[in-house]
């Protein structure tokens, strides 16, 4: 009895809790569907009646939001799998090749994380702007496709391996990039997935660099998009908060799939186990 | 003979081959601009942001010798220390209470990894709807009709609030991973000393996990010195720059007044400050580990 009631209390506070930290994601879902006359009625609005999904119609016809959409799946699944590809290649060669200035090189991929993105970003447009990239997928793409925290996890990952393994393949005549491939990758299929995850919600979530490299509005992201859709039409909230909940799905759908991946791959360089 | 040496070449070549993708990509992103940025801090730029002529220390001289400078790292040190603060210590009751392991707790866990997945733009618009001053929801909740991002105090505690609720996700997350490792033998020891539940977490999980807290510190100092998206959309560094923190001066310096030796300047103070915070978490973790 008391044990049942101690974890009713548990749930509710639970419960609250969770109300309180999903809000923002949950108020601007429940104002999506909502009309524009509900909203300026007197009182707190929460629960649309009747549901206005006009919003969902109108948020596409205000602003070229599948285009936005369209750019920010391309850009962010193009710079999650080069940084897969480029972050397997080098995390493979500092796992299991030896070579001259493979600790001085490591360190200096390592050392990338030490310098704030904030810091480099001015030069960063700059040499954009020069090499002509402006409003490019490129300019969105290329700056992003290496990351020293993939290529870190990727090592840490790779070096759990038994060099028994590498050994017995080689034994078999199995080219290092066949080993690679065919056994080094599916092998770390969880790392390599927790990288993914995270580098998509990173990119996908990218606001400063899109920013400032594109001016052209069919080259615009969706988090550039509806920040400028919420400049523009700073009134009509329903279609802003409609654009705005297509917004958080992606991540919102890949967090709830990935929770686990999520947790482990966020957490391997920060606990020492 | 000569395949064989041209073998033997291309055994001594693979690695690289292997590393230069990775490492064009750096140098050509990352360590040029970098070096880009420290070079032209001693410089007169264009409005382009090119080197027009070498000035020695004069961009230093100008943003140490100007108040605006001081009072711009004045509010860039209360919103780190606010951010750093409270994200730990939400992210800790937040993993703590996702250790009470009752039934559906799966669901609130998923719910609390949330925020640091969503963007701080879409966020950051939700909360302008949240504090509009004719029908947002805080005033109807009030009753009041306050215009907060109006106020430099208010404006400043919203955009610390955006920040902290994002980044005490990840805290959690950390967090929650640090207290999966804690030996188990710790918590029977404490039950057989009959410890209940809090004083379990204060004599067992504190201690074990502080190492990652102190660490945690640190990514929350560095997070917080990122913080743009929710500052640009919710008060562009406004009212009377009272939330331009450092990275956000750096933006609106270099591109928004086209004084790019100024920006570069304090693009190259944001990299030591980083450098100075992540040298003395080793110097205490050094001390801390036993």
């Amino acid at each position: 009895m008391r044990k049942q009631l101690r974890s009713s209390i548990w749930i509710l506070i639970h419960i609250a809790v969770s109300l309180i930290v999903a809000f923002p994601i949950i108020y601007a879902f429940l104002i999506s569907l909502m009309s524009p006359t509900q909203m300026y009625e007197e009182g707190i609005q929460l629960f649309a009646n009747p549901i206005h999904l006009a919003n969902y119609t109108d948020a596409f016809s205000m602003v070229p939001l599948l285009g936005f959409f369209s750019n920010s799946v391309f850009v962010s699944v193009m710079i999650t799998l080069l940084q897969l590809v480029v972050g397997v290649l080098a995390a493979f060669a500092f796992t299991f090749f030896h070579f001259k200035g493979k600790s001085i090189l490591f360190y200096l991929v390592l050392s990338t994380m030490m310098i704030p993105a904030q810091s480099i970003v001015l030069s960063n447009f700059t040499i954009i702007s020069q090499l002509n990239l402006m409003d490019t997928y490129t300019a969105l793409i290329i700056p992003s496709a290496a990351s020293a925290f993939t290529i870190f996890n990727l090592r840490q990952s790779f070096m759990r391996q038994p060099s028994e393994l590498r050994e017995a393949a080689q034994m078999d005549g199995c080219s290092d990039f066949r080993f690679m491939c065919q056994i080094v990758v599916p092998i770390n299929r969880p790392m390599i997935s927790s990288c993914a995850i995270i580098g998509f919600i990173f990119s996908w979530n990218d606001y400063l660099w899109p920013l400032l490299v594109t001016n052209d509005i069919s080259k615009r992201t969706v988090q550039i998009g509806i920040s400028m859709m919420s400049d523009t039409f700073s009134t009509t909230y329903g279609p802003i908060m409609a654009a705005v909940s297509i917004t958080f799905l992606p991540t919102v759908i890949t967090v709830y799939l990935g929770q686990k991946q999520l947790i482990s791959g966020l957490s391997s360089g920060a606990v020492k186990g | 003979m000569l395949t064989q040496k041209i073998g033997r070449y291309s055994g001594y070549l693979k690695p690289y081959l292997y590393l230069a993708p990775t490492l064009g990509l750096l140098l050509l992103f990352v360590y040029y601009p970098f070096i880009k940025t420290i070079l032209l801090s001693f410089s007169l730029t264009s409005p382009a942001g090119q080197l027009v002529k070498w000035i020695g220390l004069e961009n230093y001289y100008s943003i140490f010798t100007s108040s605006a400078f001081y009072s711009m790292l004045l509010v860039t040190l209360k919103f780190s220390a606010a951010v750093m603060i409270v994200s730990l210590i939400v992210g800790l009751l937040l993993a703590l209470l996702a250790q009470s392991d009752v039934r559906g707790s799966s669901i609130f866990k998923t719910l609390y990894t949330l925020p640091m997945a969503v963007s701080s733009a879409a966020v950051a618009i939700v909360f302008n709807f949240i504090l509009h001053p004719m029908n947002g929801l805080l005033n109807q909740v009030l009753g009041t009709d306050t215009n907060w991002l109006n106020s430099s105090g208010w404006a400043m505690t919203a955009v610390i609030v955006i920040t902290v609720w994002q980044n005490a996700s990840l805290n959690y997350i950390i967090i929650l991973a640090a207290i999966k490792g804690v030996d188990n033998s710790l918590y029977e020891a404490a039950n057989v000393d009959g410890a209940g539940y809090w004083k379990k977490q204060l004599i067992v999980t504190l201690p074990s996990i502080s190492p990652t807290l102190f660490f945690l510190i640190i990514i929350n100092a560095i997070v917080s010195f990122q913080a743009f998206a929710q500052i640009h959309v919710l008060t562009a560094g406004g009212p009377y720059n009272s939330t331009t923190i450092l990275s956000y001066s750096i933006y609106m310096d270099g591109l928004r007044k086209s004084q790019y030796g100024l920006a570069y300047a304090q693009s190259v103070f944001l990299f030591l400050v980083i450098v100075v915070i992540t040298r003395v978490q080793f110097y205490f973790e050094k001390k801390v580990t036993y």
